[in-house]
């Protein structure tokens, strides 16, 4: 079975609005860790001028931006049971 | 089986709640502002950046939103805060002087922002939903002062009388009574938030040493303290000769691909001149302190030094002579250390040493090292070599900004910015450091420097440096505490005299697990940990002194 593969934008926009929380959601969770194949990836330049949709995540290969903690939860939730059905 | 309860300082820390999120936005904003050189009044447009929607996402309206912004917006460019109920408009000619490139800050830096505050009730023991009124009603019957009674069926407690000794709460079989307390008021180890006539938090500025961690634990924001970005920007948009200091925490606040070169490459893209580690003060502060516990074990009688096998000879001369002692001598320098030092307190956390002298002064004065924080010692050797230099202290700490205020700290030191202000003004000057390609290395200081960061660090750095000193294995007593109000109770128990072995070291950090867990982090407590604990042993030398000699070498 194919990882799910997520990398998050580790820019200074998306570091400083909350990218750092996603990375430990992730590295933190044996789950995850499992299913995942986590990457920090430099900016993804889809950020907008004043980085108001950061952090941005590429799941993948679909870029999703304003995430946090509990939206990447239910993405990768939904991914993992898709995967396992 | 539930989870372990968190204390104050884990509950919201390491999250990225919508405060922080509004804290950020109205940092880079003001940072913009500055590098863009707007004209004055578009101050008035930062809260319409900050809250643009129409409908209310924190609270009952945008307008009170806006209004809180409002007054973020004037800390964040180091202004005072209006005096609450106050007509007027965020711009004035205040603005004008803030965007200059001189210092404007002023006392306090901790401020409350009573449109935000939510007056939370002050400490008390609080029945909930939980209560099901049950027939053995344990809580009305350890009640020492008959404050709690049954009332409809469920238990009530009279406010009036309650001592909140917090029996009754430990002996529900249901969990139902709950201690309610102001997490500003938890979080603050010197007891110096209470409330004013009308409910709202009040600082207390007497008591107040600036270590910063109710801004961080308020689940509404409104705690916030003043910033110094605007004059930081001014400066180096003024062509001033600004130098950095970076203080031990800030590996990995970046992230985990802003390696220390790389931010070193952005500090100087940004027009810094050069970039100098914190660390290499915190050797200076290291020797010294070794220094002086060394002179307090050469008086301490009951002391027992065992000189490991032949290394006697090496010793220094003047400790050779109190080494092999007849105790006749060491009684005399008992007797002649008219200066009742028992031990060397560490001198690196501000708040820690102002919490020490305001609460503790009989027992401070004297045995608080004389060095000075490694901040100062690193801006001593950056001004040394430049004199006109502008120095700014880049690191986790808002109690520096306070710090800033002693007139000898003042010489050295020009401003102070926070890791957190640091990132606001990367985004302001559209520099992402991923992709600045990396400078030179840092090797500025000992492992022992960089061990700082972390609670701990600096009493192990003291021993390691003293033991090296003395060539001799020794053990020294030593406690080492994080959060202020485990340091205070420690001074208590030191100053009764209940510690044994009485500790000859005492190191004190006002903030959770040290500096790494600063109010102006931006990195998760075990992510800093883990990366200040490898970046300290990366580097070349171990110990400060090892440094000084090779430099002398060259």
């Amino acid at each position: 079975m194919a990882k799910i593969s997520l990398k998050i934008c580790c820019g200074m926009n998306c570091l400083a609005h909350g990218g750092q929380e996603l990375l430990d959601l992730v590295e933190d969770s044996p789950t995850y860790t499992a299913y995942v194949e986590l990457a920090c990836v430099e900016c993804l330049n889809t950020c907008g001028d004043r980085g108001y949709n950061s952090p941005v995540v590429e799941l993948n290969g679909k870029i999703y931006s304003n995430m946090t903690a509990e939206k990447l939860m239910e993405l990768l939730d939904q991914l993992i049971q898709t995967n396992n059905n | 089986m539930p989870l372990p309860s968190l204390n104050i300082f884990e509950k919201m820390r390491g999250l990225y709640t919508p405060v922080i999120n509004i804290r950020r936005h109205v940092l880079s904003e003001v940072g913009r502002m500055v590098v863009e050189g707007r004209p004055p009044h578009y101050i008035e447009e930062i809260p319409y950046r900050v809250i643009p929607k129409s409908t209310p996402t924190y609270r009952e309206s945008v307008f009170k939103e806006r209004a809180i912004v409002r007054e973020r917006v004037r800390l964040a460019f180091g202004m005072d805060l209006k005096e609450y109920g106050a007509h007027g408009p965020i711009h004035d000619d205040e603005v004008v002087e803030c965007m200059k490139p001189i210092k404007i800050l002023k006392r306090p830096i901790v401020n409350v922002i009573k449109i935000g505050c939510e007056r939370c009730p002050e400490e008390s023991y609080w029945v909930t939903n939980l209560c099901r009124g049950c027939i053995a009603h344990p809580c009305v019957t350890v009640c020492p002062k008959n404050a709690v009674s049954i009332q409809n069926g469920r238990s009530v407690i009279n406010q009036d009388l309650c001592i909140q000794c917090g029996r009754c709460a430990q002996v529900c079989p249901y969990n139902a009574i709950a201690f309610r307390e102001r997490p500003c008021a938890s979080a603050c180890g010197v007891n110096a938030i209470g409330s004013d006539e009308e409910g709202y938090a009040k600082i207390n500025y007497e008591k107040c040493v600036s270590c910063g961690l109710c801004i961080v634990s308020c689940p509404f924001g409104a705690i916030a303290e003043k910033s110094e970005i605007a004059q930081i920007i001014s400066s180096l948009k003024a062509g001033k000769r600004v130098y950095a200091e970076i203080a031990p925490a800030f590996v990995n606040q970046f992230g985990p691909l802003v390696t220390p070169p790389k931010i070193v490459a952005s500090l100087k893209k940004m027009g810094f001149k050069d970039v100098v580690e914190v660390a290499a003060g915190a050797d200076r502060v290291v020797l010294q302190e070794a220094h002086e516990l060394i002179e307090l074990i050469k008086k301490r009688k009951s002391y027992r030094i065992e000189t490991s096998k032949k290394k006697n000879q090496n010793l220094p001369d003047n400790l050779e002579s109190n080494l092999n002692i007849d105790s006749k001598e060491v009684e005399d320098s008992v007797i002649d250390s008219t200066v009742n030092k028992t031990f060397v307190g560490t001198s690196c956390c501000t708040s820690w040493t102002l919490a020490a002298e305001k609460n503790f002064p009989e027992i401070t004065a004297a045995n608080i090292s004389e060095s000075f924080a490694p901040m100062v010692e690193a801006a001593k050797i950056i001004k040394e070599k430049d004199h006109e230099a502008v120095v700014v202290f880049i690191g986790p700490c808002i109690a520096k900004k306070e710090e800033c205020f002693i007139p000898k700290v003042a010489e050295v030191v020009d401003y102070v910015m926070t890791f957190e202000e640091l990132a606001a003004v990367f985004q302001a000057f559209h520099i992402d450091p991923t992709k600045v390609p990396p400078d030179n290395d840092l090797q500025d200081a000992s492992s022992l420097g960089r061990g700082f960061s972390v609670a701990g660090g600096v009493a192990a750095a003291v021993i390691k440096q003293t033991k090296k000193m003395l060539e001799a294995d020794i053990t020294i007593p030593h406690v080492s505490v994080d959060t202020l109000k485990e340091c205070m109770a420690l001074l208590k128990k030191v100053k009764q005299n209940r510690l044994d072995p009485a500790p000859l070291l005492v190191e004190g950090m006002a903030c959770p697990y040290g500096c790494i867990g600063g109010p102006g982090t931006l990195a998760p407590l075990n992510r800093a940990k883990r990366a200040a604990q490898k970046y300290a042993k990366e580097a070349i030398h171990e110990y400060p002194s090892d440094f000084s000699s090779a430099e002398s070498d060259t």
